[in-house]
């Protein structure tokens, strides 16, 4: 390596950044979908309905 | 690649991968507390199962109950928190049946604390004065006597503070206060609000006209 050359701070951060972008596009869609906040996101709130809305017998 | 890259590579993958599970994690849990925290302090859903308050409420209506109207209980002990208002005569309320705490019903409160009841030949007397109740039916042209049966007539008896007496609407055909007594205050669920579902299991239909119908 050059010994002149001196890398930013960030530059194992960015490199890194660009190494989990290359496995993600890289990964079966059913994967990348997972990864997704949103999908996370109507998880938590389709299971939150379904527990409100579980109702219970009142005689 | 050096080692010290290679470890750091190896590393940030090693953190994706338990962050994937951590957050689908964290979602789940989310997911629990916000059901405990709306069912036990907001609103939670109730089904009919039975007749006796029809025809407000018919076998098959689902139902949404305010939770926090009546102050919210504190889980484990017989405190609740301020409450907005006691329930009211006319109000449609879920309670713990006193005979078996792990039963719920709904009637509509007749007495408050305070008031004497008295029912004479069907007709309900509230404090001396006749109860109008619009939505009570009576199946059962028979009246009977206080002396067999508690039904047609009974009292006169006064609600004990911290009490209220209740009743099915379907007077014939309902299992209440005229039987099993009072119900406490620590006892109260919540109050009945309004109908979101409505299934009909003879005719498998729905019953779109009851719907989104306010409970009164």
């Amino acid at each position: 390596m050059n010994q002149e050359y001196n890398p930013s701070g960030d530059f194992v951060a960015r490199v890194m950044d660009a190494v989990q972008a290359y496995e993600r596009s890289k990964a079966p869609f059913r994967e990348r979908l997972g990864d997704h906040p949103f999908i996370r996101y109507i998880l938590v709130l389709s299971g939150a309905l379904f527990g409100v809305f579980q109702a219970v017998s009142a005689f | 690649m050096k080692s010290d890259t290679r470890t750091a590579v190896l590393a940030a993958h090693d953190i994706r991968t338990k962050s994937k599970f951590r957050e689908y994690a964290e979602s789940i849990l989310w997911a629990v507390v916000l059901v405990l925290i709306i069912r036990g302090a907001v609103v939670q859903t109730f089904k009919i199962p039975s007749g006796s308050m029809e025809n407000t409420l018919l076998v098959g209506d689902f139902l949404l109950v305010n939770k926090f109207l009546y102050g919210i209980p504190i889980p484990f002990t017989d405190y609740r928190l301020p409450r907005l208002r006691s329930p009211g005569r006319g109000d449609v309320i879920v309670f713990k049946f006193p005979g078996d705490r792990s039963k719920d019903y709904i009637k509509r409160v007749i007495g408050v604390p305070g008031d004497t009841v008295e029912i004479r030949d069907k007709t309900v007397y509230v404090n001396g004065t006749p109860y109008l109740n619009p939505h009570e039916i009576h199946r059962d042209p028979r009246i009977l006597s206080g002396k067999s049966d508690l039904r047609d007539n009974y009292g006169p008896v006064t609600v004990p503070p911290d009490a209220y007496f209740v009743m099915g609407d379907n007077r014939d055909n309902s299992s209440d206060s005229r039987f099993w007594g009072f119900v406490r205050d620590t006892d109260l669920v919540g109050k009945a609000l309004l109908k979101y579902w409505s299934w009909d299991k003879e005719t498998w239909k729905v019953r779109w006209n009851r719907i989104g119908r306010v409970i009164d």
